[in-house]
C-alpha cells in the first residue's frame, strides 16, 4: 500500500479554495506520472514477440495512469491552474520514493521485467487499502493508522470539491483534453463542475484499486493491483463461484518466458556511457524522445489545439528508439538501458568531435 | 535572396537519417516473392534487406549548434548575439522528421519531411524555430569522401529550401542579427541550405547511420525559388566532377552589400566523415578577365593555367584551416568592390590555384554564365480515371546571376528506362520478382518540347497526366523523368540528375464498401513487409487482428497530412484514392459506434487477390556480418542507384546536343 503523508489529506480537507487545492492536484499528476516510467521499463524491457500476454497486461496499466495524468491535469485546468510536466524535478530520480509516498515506502526503480518487480514493486504501488483475500492472492499488510492511503488522499479531494461546489470550476472548459479515439468518453471526460470531476476521480481509484467489494473496475476489468496478482500468479482471476469471494487466480495460464527480457541494468544514467559510444548515442535519442513527449504533453494542457495526438506519436517513437537502446550492447555487453529523464537542453556527446574509430559495435537485433 | 546571402546564419553538427533499406530494391514491393530474409541485414555479397532493413525513416539534427552570425551592418553583432549560442535541433514537441525517396525506383531525390529546424539557448527554451519546407538533395557528389572509411560511404549532398511559418521567440531588439534576418525576409519564411556528407552506412561503427551536416539560415523573399540558390554557378566541364574531385558550387554577387559569396559546403573534395578538406593547394576565387566567346564557348576552360594578369583575385579560400567545413559550412564572403562588380558581372568566377607566377582555373562558372533549373524536382501525380490531371513545373533561368529573358528550355520525357532501383548484380541470391521498366507507357504524361522564358526569367512547364494504369505490376504508378536543358548551354554544365521526375500513381476507384481481403491487405501487406519495425515492434500491417487492435493509429497516422511528421506511410507514396478507401475501410462503425473492419472477401468479388498469409518473420537477426556498405558499382552510396545500363541511358539521354 501506497503510505501517503497524512498532512497532505489534512492539507486538502483544509483548504479554503479551489487556489489552495492547486498543489495537491498537482502532486497527483507527479504522482500518477511516476509510475509511468517504471511500468514502461517492464514493458519494453519484453522482447516484441515475446511474453506478449504480460506485456499487454503490463502496457494496459501504464496507458491507464497515463489517462490518470491526463485527468488529473484536466482537474487542475479546471479548477483554474497549469498543470506543470514539463519541467525540472517533474520525472523522479529513479530509484526513489514516489511523490507523496512516506512512512512505509516503496521504492520504486527503472527495471526489467520480472516476476519479484512486479510482486515486490508494482503491487505495492497499486495495493489497495483492504485487499480483497482471493485464492492465490497475497495477505494484505495492515494498514498504518499513522499514515494516509493514496485512496483516502483521492476521497479527501472528491470531499473538499463537493464542498466547494461548481463555483470552483472556473476553468475554460474548452481546454479540457478529451480524445475518443484513445480513451472512450466514459473514461475520459471533460471536468466541468464537481460531478464531473468525482466521476474522473472515482474511476482513478477504482482503476487503480478496485472497488471495496470486488477487485474489478466499472469497465469490469481487475484493477491493476489484481492485473499484477494474475501475472505473479501466472494465471488469470476468474469468476470463481467455488470460493466465498468469488474470484480466484485459476484462469488462462500467463506464462512467463524470462528469456524474452533484456537484462537491462537498472536505474540507467545517461552519463555511465561513453561520450562518442553508440549506447550513449541511443541512451541519447530515448532520453530525447521523453522529453519531447512531456513537452507536448506541456502543449497539450497549455491549450494546443492538437490535443493528445502529438504525444501519441511520440509514444509509437519512444517504443522504437527504445528497443534500439535495449538492442544495443553497452560497454560491457548488456543491453543500453532506458534513462527517462527530461533534459530539454541536452547537448549530444556527438557533436563536435565524432569518434572516427572506436569498439566495433553491432546491434543484435535493430 | 537565399541562405548564401546576408544576414546569414551558420550551423552545423550531425544529422541521423535512419532510413529502411528494405525498400532499397524494388522487387521487394513484390508481395507474392516477398521472403522474410528481405527484412534481415545482409550477409556477405547476399544483399537480403540491405544494410539497416529496421530503420524508421527519421531524420535527425543532433548535436547542432550556431557556428557564426553575418550580418550587414557594419559593426556586425558577431559572437555576441545570443543566436551565435544557439544549439540547432527538431521540434521539442513532436516526432522526428522522415526522409523518404520519391519511389525505388528512383532514390535519386530522397526529400527531408516533416522537420522542424528550431534554434534554442543553453537551457532548451526555442529562440526561433520553423518548418522546413519538404526538399530533395541536390547535386549528389558521390565520391566526395575518400578514402570512404570508417563510414562507408563517401557521397554528399545539398538540400535548398525554405522555413516557413517562422516564429521568433524573443523580443525585437534583443538579436539584433535576428531583427535583420526577419526584416529582411518576406512572410514568416527562411531560405536554408544543408549539406550532408560523411554518412555512415556501416553497422560497426558507432556512428552508424549518422553523418555530418553544415547548414545556413539566410533571408527569403517571395516569388524566388525554394528549391536551389538562383545565383551564380560553378560547374565542372565534363561527368560532374573536376580532375582535383571539385563539383558544383553555387554562388551570389550581392553589390549591395559589396560582397561575393561562394558556397563550397558541398563543392570541395574530403578525406574523412568529419569534412576535413581533401590536400588540393591554396584556392582562390578570382574573376577570369578574359570573357566567355560569343558563341558560348569558353574563353578560358577548366584546367587552363593563365598569367596572373588575366584574373582579378577577390580572395583566399581557408578551406585547409582546422575545421574550416564545420565552421564555416564552406560558405566564403570575399568583398568586391566596384571595379571588380564591373568585372564580375559579365565574366566568370573561377576557383583557381598558384602554379609558380600563373594559377590553374580548377572550377569555373558556366560556359557564359549561363543557369536553368527546375524549382519544382519531385511531384507526386494521382491520376484519374475520367481525365487527364494538370501539373506544372516552375523554371528559373539567369546569365551571370541576371534574369535570362526569352531563352529556350527544352524539355523531353525519358524514354523507356530498365533495370532502375534493383540490387546488385553479384548478389548470389536475388529476389525473384523481375525489375519492372519505367517511363512507360509513354503516352501518360504530355509535355510541350520547350519552354520560353519571360521577363523575369521564369518558366512554367504545363503537364498533362493521364492514368498510367498499373504497369509496373507489383507497384503503385509509373515513375517518369523529365529532362531539361537550356538552349546554348552543354548539358555536362548541369547536374546529372537535374531532372524532373514524378511518380504517377493509377487512377483507382473504391468500392463503396472496402472490405480487408479485397481492398485493404494488399496494400497494408506491402508496407508490413518493407518496413519490419513497424510489424515487428508496432503493428503488423499485414495481419488483420493486428490491425484491427491498433485501428484508431493507424486511422490516425493515415489521415495525417503529408508533410506531419506522424504521416504514414512514411514513404508518402499512397494515392489519394487508395487512402481515401483505406480510411473508409477503417471508419465503418456499426450502430454501437464501433468499427465493422469489414473482413470479407465480397461474395460477389472472384477470388481473393490476396496471396495466402505468409509466416511472420523471425525476429532473432542474424548480426550483420558485412559493414562495407558502399564501394559496390551498383549501390551507389548506399542507394540503388540504377544498374549501369539505365545510368548509362539516361546520361546518354541526358548528354545529347539539341
Amino acid at each position: 500500500m501506497l503510505a501517503v503523508d497524512r498532512t497532505l489529506v489534512s492539507g486538502v480537507r483544509d483548504a479554503a479554495g479551489r487556489v489552495d487545492l492547486h498543489r495537491f492536484v498537482q502532486l497527483a499528476i507527479e504522482l500518477e506520472h511516476s509510475t509511468v516510467p517504471p511500468y514502461l521499463t517492464a514493458y519494453y524491457t519484453l522482447r516484441p514477440g515475446t511474453n506478449e500476454g504480460i506485456a499487454a497486461a503490463v502496457r494496459g496499466v501504464a496507458v491507464e495512469e497515463m489517462l490518470h495524468l491526463t485527468i488529473a491535469a484536466n482537474l487542475l485546468v479546471a479548477l483554474g491552474g497549469r498543470p506543470r510536466i514539463a519541467a525540472p524535478g517533474f520525472v523522479p530520480d529513479y530509484p526513489t520514493v514516489l511523490p507523496m509516498n512516506v512512512g512505509h515506502s516503496v521504492v520504486v526503480g527503472l527495471a526489467p521485467y520480472s516476476r519479484e518487480l512486479v510482486r515486490d514493486v508494482f503491487m505495492r504501488i497499486e495495493e489497495p487499502e483492504l485487499p480483497l483475500h482471493l485464492p492465490g492472492g497475497s495477505a494484505d499488510r495492515a494498514a498504518d493508522p499513522e499514515f494516509a492511503t493514496i485512496g483516502e488522499f483521492y476521497a479527501a479531494l472528491r470531499d473538499k470539491l463537493t464542498e466547494l461546489g461548481d463555483a470552483a470550476f472556473v476553468g475554460d472548459p474548452t481546454r479540457q483534453v478529451v480524445d475518443r479515439d484513445w480513451f472512450p468518453p466514459d473514461q475520459l471526460f471533460p471536468i466541468r463542475d464537481v460531478a464531473t470531476a468525482v466521476t474522473a476521480l472515482e474511476l482513478v481509484a477504482e482503476e487503480g484499486e478496485g472497488t471495496s467489494s470486488s477487485p474489478l473496475d466499472r469497465e469490469g476489468e481487475p484493477a491493476h493491483y489484481y492485473r499484477f496478482a494474475e501475472l505473479v500468479h501466472g494465471r488469470r482471476l476468474v469468476t470463481d463461484p467455488s470460493v466465498p469471494q468469488g474470484f480466484s487466480y485459476t484462469g488462462a495460464a500467463v506464462p512467463f518466458d524470462p528469456d524474452g527480457v533484456w537484462p537491462m541494468p537498472p536505474d540507467p544514467r545517461l552519463e555511465t556511457h561513453p561520450p562518442g559510444s553508440r549506447s550513449r548515442f541511443v541512451a541519447e535519442r530515448f532520453t530525447d524522445c521523453y522529453t519531447r513527449l512531456l513537452q507536448a504533453l506541456q502543449l497539450t494542457f497549455d491549450g494546443a489545439r492538437a490535443g493528445l495526438r502529438p504525444a501519441l506519436g511520440l509514444m509509437f517513437e519512444l517504443r522504437l528508439l527504445a528497443q534500439d537502446a535495449l538492442a544495443t550492447p553497452d560497454a560491457d555487453g548488456r543491453p543500453t538501458g532506458l534513462c527517462f529523464r527530461y533534459c530539454p537542453a541536452l547537448r549530444t556527446t556527438q557533436g563536435h568531435a565524432p569518434v572516427l574509430g572506436g569498439p566495433a559495435v553491432t546491434p543484435a537485433e535493430r | 535572396m537565399s541562405a548564401l546571402h546576408l544576414p546569414r546564419l551558420v550551423f552545423s553538427g550531425d544529422f541521423q537519417a535512419d532510413v529502411s533499406t528494405v525498400n532499397n530494391d524494388v522487387r521487394h514491393y513484390d508481395t507474392a516473392t516477398f521472403e522474410p530474409r528481405f527484412q534481415q541485414p545482409a550477409s556477405g555479397a547476399t544483399r537480403n534487406g540491405w544494410w539497416n532493413p529496421s530503420g524508421s525513416g527519421a531524420f535527425r539534427l543532433i548535436g547542432c549548434a550556431v557556428r557564426s552570425v553575418a550580418s550587414r551592418r557594419p559593426a556586425s553583432p558577431g559572437d555576441e548575439d545570443p543566436v551565435a549560442t544557439c544549439s540547432v535541433s527538431g521540434s521539442s514537441s513532436s516526432v522526428s522528421g522522415k526522409l523518404v525517396d520519391l519511389d525505388p525506383q528512383w532514390q535519386m531525390a530522397s526529400e527531408i519531411w516533416g522537420l522542424t529546424i528550431r534554434l534554442a539557448d543553453a537551457r532548451g527554451g526555442t529562440v526561433l524555430e520553423g518548418t522546413f519546407e519538404p526538399a530533395p538533395f541536390r547535386d549528389i557528389h558521390f565520391g566526395r569522401q575518400s578514402p570512404a572509411t570508417p563510414n562507408g560511404q563517401a557521397a554528399s549532398a545539398v538540400y535548398t529550401s525554405r522555413l516557413t511559418a517562422v516564429r521568433s521567440h524573443l523580443p525585437p531588439g534583443r538579436s539584433p542579427f535576428l531583427d535583420d534576418l526577419l526584416a529582411a525576409s518576406d512572410d514568416g519564411t527562411l531560405a536554408v541550405r544543408l549539406t550532408t556528407f560523411g554518412y555512415s552506412t556501416n553497422p560497426r561503427d558507432p556512428r552508424f547511420t549518422l553523418g555530418r551536416v553544415v547548414g545556413a539560415l539566410g533571408p527569403a523573399r517571395r516569388g524566388e525559388p525554394h528549391r536551389f540558390v538562383l545565383g551564380r554557378r560553378l560547374a565542372p566541364a565534363a561527368n560532374g566532377v573536376t580532375a582535383a574531385n571539385l563539383t558544383f558550387a553555387d554562388a551570389v554577387v550581392d553589390p549591395e552589400a559589396g560582397l561575393v559569396s561562394l558556397d563550397l559546403g558541398n563543392a570541395l573534395p574530403i578525406t574523412d566523415p568529419v569534412g576535413t578538406t581533401a590536400a588540393i593547394g591554396p584556392l582562390a576565387l578570382a574573376v577570369l578577365r578574359t570573357p566567355d566567346r560569343p558563341d558560348g564557348a569558353p574563353g578560358v576552360r577548366e584546367g587552363d593555367v593563365v598569367p596572373l594578369g588575366d584574373l582579378l583575385v577577390l580572395g583566399r579560400i581557408d578551406h585547409s584551416s582546422p575545421g574550416w567545413l564545420s565552421r564555416t559550412a564552406g560558405i566564403v564572403d570575399l568583398a568586391l568592390d566596384e571595379p571588380a562588380a564591373a568585372l564580375a558581372a559579365d565574366r566568370p568566377l573561377a576557383l583557381v590555384r598558384p602554379v609558380g607566377n600563373e594559377a590553374q582555373v580548377l572550377l569555373r562558372e558556366t560556359a557564359g554564365g549561363l543557369l536553368a533549373r527546375a524549382d519544382d524536382v519531385v511531384l507526386r501525380v494521382d491520376a484519374r480515371s475520367d481525365g487527364a490531371v494538370a501539373a506544372t513545373v516552375r523554371f528559373c533561368a539567369a546569365r551571370w546571376g541576371r534574369p535570362l529573358t526569352a531563352a529556350t528550355i527544352r524539355t523531353r520525357l525519358e524514354p523507356r528506362m530498365s533495370g532502375l532501383g534493383g540490387g546488385p548484380r553479384d548478389d548470389p541470391d536475388p529476389p525473384a520478382a523481375p525489375i519492372p521498366d519505367i517511363g512507360v507507357p509513354q503516352e501518360a504524361v504530355e509535355l510541350p518540347p520547350s519552354l520560353a522564358t519571360d521577363d523575369d526569367g521564369r518558366a512554367e512547364l504545363p503537364l498533362t497526366v493521364h492514368d498510367p494504369g498499373r504497369p509496373r505490376g507489383y507497384l503503385d504508378g509509373q515513375v517518369y523523368v523529365i529532362a531539361y536543358s537550356l538552349d546554348g548551354q552543354a548539358r555536362e554544365q548541369q547536374h546529372r540528375f537535374d531532372v524532373v521526375v514524378l511518380h504517377v500513381r493509377e487512377a483507382y476507384a473504391a468500392p463503396a464498401l472496402p472490405t480487408w481481403v479485397d481492398d485493404v491487405r494488399p496494400v497494408l501487406v506491402q508496407y508490413g513487409d518493407l518496413y519490419p519495425i513497424m510489424s515487428r515492434r508496432l503493428v503488423d500491417l499485414g495481419d488483420y487482428d493486428a490491425v484491427r487492435e491498433h485501428a484508431a493509429i493507424i486511422d490516425l497516422a493515415f489521415s495525417r497530412p503529408l508533410d506531419d511528421p506522424n504521416h504514414m506511410p512514411v514513404t508518402r507514396e499512397l494515392s489519394d484514392a487508395r487512402r481515401e478507401m483505406l480510411l473508409t475501410w477503417l471508419r465503418d462503425r456499426n450502430g454501437y459506434g464501433e468499427r465493422r473492419l469489414r473482413h470479407g472477401p465480397r461474395p460477389s468479388a472472384a477470388a481473393p487477390a490476396a496471396p495466402a498469409p505468409r509466416a511472420a518473420s523471425d525476429s532473432a537477426a542474424a548480426p550483420p556480418d558485412d559493414g562495407r556498405g558502399a564501394g559496390d558499382v551498383d549501390e551507389i552510396g548506399g542507394k540503388a542507384v540504377a544498374l549501369p545500363q539505365a545510368l548509362e541511358q539516361l546520361l546518354r539521354a541526358a548528354g545529347r546536343d539539341d
